[in-house]
């Protein structure tokens, strides 16, 4: 805040560019979060009202949904805006998902980031598989299979062999 | 199989919450068969964002985006920004 504008409120934005050259491509730093993510829910820290769903094509299920939750004791309140259009890639050659989100902070209900959000979700969708795998999969296994080959699988396959990197491959 | 009754709420041997916390095992058996159903968790979409956008704002990443710079009517010139109704005389 500067003297002159005592009431102006600026926040960061980052591109998924800004997020990859920062090294946040990384499932060490996704699954560490995700780990104190659940532990902080398990505590009772966590806000989570739930989602909201708009469906604008009950064939296709073409939809935004909206995911807030805060976590009280790092005051940061947070919702993931997520776009699910499943004809998008076979109709138009585009991605059938996209996310931006958006934080604030708690103490003064400012918002700190808007951020792309479709890198966070999809690594988040490899991360949970990965912890999974971490305490169910056998410590001896060399091989996954994939039913289709999008983001989520790329993303998998990535995430999962980083679990199991001890193993051969 | 759940909501065909297939599969009981006892059955399920726990969530995800479970394993990392060390309430439930996780595989014990070299010869058990694990089925894990990963649903949705939106708050840890939250966590990881929180995560990339420390490490990404402390690298210098990012650009500032101005959300105001005054309150609304303490901006000088807003008499001239604001639509009023257009006076139509008779």
């Amino acid at each position: 805040m500067s003297v002159s504008h005592p009431h102006e409120i600026r926040c960061r934005y980052f591109s998924q560019e800004d997020l990859l050259g920062a090294g946040c491509l990384d499932f060490e730093l996704a699954i560490e979060a995700a780990e104190n993510a659940m532990r902080a829910f398990r505590s009772g820290d966590v806000l989570f009202p739930g989602k909201i769903v708009q469906i604008f094509n009950d064939e296709t299920q073409e939809r935004i949904n909206c995911l807030p939750a805060t976590f009280k004791s790092q005051k940061i309140c947070g919702v993931k805006w997520v776009s699910v259009f499943p004809p998008n890639p076979v109709l138009y050659g585009i991605q059938n998902l996209s996310a931006v989100i958006i934080l604030s902070e708690i103490e003064h209900g400012l918002p700190i980031a808007f951020m792309e959000g479709t890198l966070c979700s999809n690594v988040r969708v490899g991360t949970m598989g990965a912890i999974a795998a971490k305490h169910l999969a056998r410590q001896n296994s060399q091989t996954i299979g994939f039913i289709g080959a999008g983001e989520q699988a790329k993303m998998h396959s990535n995430t999962q062999s980083h679990v199991q990197r001890r193993c051969a491959r | 199989m759940y909501k065909e009754g297939v599969l009981a709420d006892q059955d399920i041997h726990a969530d995800l919450v479970e394993l990392i916390t060390g309430d439930k095992p996780g595989r014990e058996s070299p010869t058990e068969r694990a089925y894990f159903n990963a649903v949705g968790l939106a708050y840890v979409d939250v966590a990881i964002a929180y995560a990339m956008f420390q490490r990404a704002d402390s690298a210098g990443m990012g650009q500032d985006l101005k959300i105001q710079s005054e309150m609304i009517f303490e901006h000088a010139h807003l008499k001239d920004w604001v639509r009023l109704p257009a006076v139509h005389p008779n």
